[in-house]
């Protein structure tokens, strides 16, 4: 693969990983820098990318175990942040303030920060960038069947939480929410 | 697609079920409400986030740029990257190899002991005198010890005052004789 093949199939995938390096990292300059270190890594096995018939799910798990990486090493915040229900980053530097006006966007948001990382990486993939369940075992590293049950938990939380936040005028709703 | 058959899909969605077309289904029914129908605010929130997140995923140009610009200048740095792992690890384990054999070489050359070698016999004799003369020297200092050994004789001299005792002894004989005196009186 050279450098204008890599420009052409690689780099365009860039978005995508650097919203899921986001996703796991929590701080917009680390994902980005991240990002760049995936990139070179990538284009150092440039030669061997041909190999892989799912490149797109192949640079996500890349992207992700470097992530989980780079977690584990400074795990004390990160456990500490979860736990405690902080808020991971300010929103001052929070690059999708422009996008999520509403409430519910940010709550929503805010809520998928305190899920478990499988069950936020779960949703990034598929109700965010669409992956088949293969796709998403393969960049997991699990099976199709955990996926489900995980993505299910996933799921039935925001659900649950946005109706027992939710002003929606449903008392019956909140009721059977639980 | 009615209410009902979008409240069975919902269903499957939760258990996780759904494909990748059924979910795009659901996305479009809640993109084109005019109306909510009760009980589905939740997923019409949650749908609405996926969607504003997914369209923000897919565009980074400036992203793309800084890496592109990257791997322009990783291209231009060729050669050397060329050279990357496998290279790398076998030319390090072959300077290993040198650096070890060398290593091991030179050790065992400075181990062998230094015969001294004269290439000039007078030289060497007198090599040989003097390294001859330190051994006796240093045995000499050893014999010196030994002399103390004479003493042991200047004791033995102490032990001649004996024989004044025995000349004592002989002049005790003479009491005898005045026993043999005595006898001879009473037998006249």
């Amino acid at each position: 693969m050279d450098a204008g093949e890599f420009k052409e199939k690689v780099i365009p995938l860039s978005g995508k990983l650097f919203h899921f390096a986001l996703l796991l990292l929590k701080d917009h300059a680390e994902a980005e820098d991240s990002v760049q270190e995936i990139f070179l890594k990538l284009w150092k096995m440039r030669n061997e990318l041909a190999e892989y018939n799912n490149l797109e799910a192949f640079a996500m798990r890349v992207t992700r175990n470097w992530c989980l990486d780079r977690l584990k090493a400074k795990k004390p915040r990160y456990i500490e942040s979860y736990s405690l229900g902080y808020e991971l980053y300010s929103e001052a530097e929070n690059p999708l303030r422009m996008l999520e006006n509403t409430d519910q966007m940010t709550t929503i948001r805010k809520h998928l920060q305190t899920l478990p990382e499988q069950q936020q990486t779960v949703i990034q993939l598929r109700d965010i960038d669409g992956y088949e369940y293969e796709e998403m075992a393969a960049i997991m590293g699990m099976n199709v069947n955990a996926i489900r049950v995980t993505l299910s938990r996933a799921r039935n939380s925001i659900r649950e939480h946005l109706i027992k936040i939710g002003n929606y005028g449903h008392p019956a709703n909140q009721n059977s929410a639980r | 697609m009615d209410i009902r058959q979008i409240k069975i899909l919902l269903d499957k969605y939760n258990r996780a079920e759904t494909t990748l077309g059924e979910e795009q289904m659901l996305r479009e029914f809640f993109a084109g409400l005019s109306e909510i129908p009760a009980g589905l605010e939740p997923y019409l929130s949650a749908f609405r986030y996926f969607d504003s997140m997914s369209q923000k995923a897919v565009q980074e140009p400036e992203l793309e740029r800084k890496l592109e610009a990257l791997i322009d200048y990783e291209k231009n740095r060729k050669p050397f990257i060329m050279l990357n792992r496998k290279v790398i690890r076998w030319i390090s384990a072959a300077a290993l190899v040198v650096l070890i054999s060398t290593t091991v070489l030179v050790v065992n050359k400075n181990r062998k002991p230094d015969m001294g070698t004269f290439d000039n016999p007078e030289l060497a004799y007198q090599e040989a005198q003097r390294a001859l003369l330190y051994i006796s020297k240093t045995l000499n200092h050893g014999t010196k010890e030994l002399s103390n050994i004479s003493k042991l004789n200047s004791g033995v001299e102490n032990l001649k005052n004996l024989e004044k005792l025995n000349s004592g002894m002989d002049k005790l004989k003479l009491i005898s004789k005045l026993d043999e005196t005595s006898t001879n009186e009473n037998n006249q």
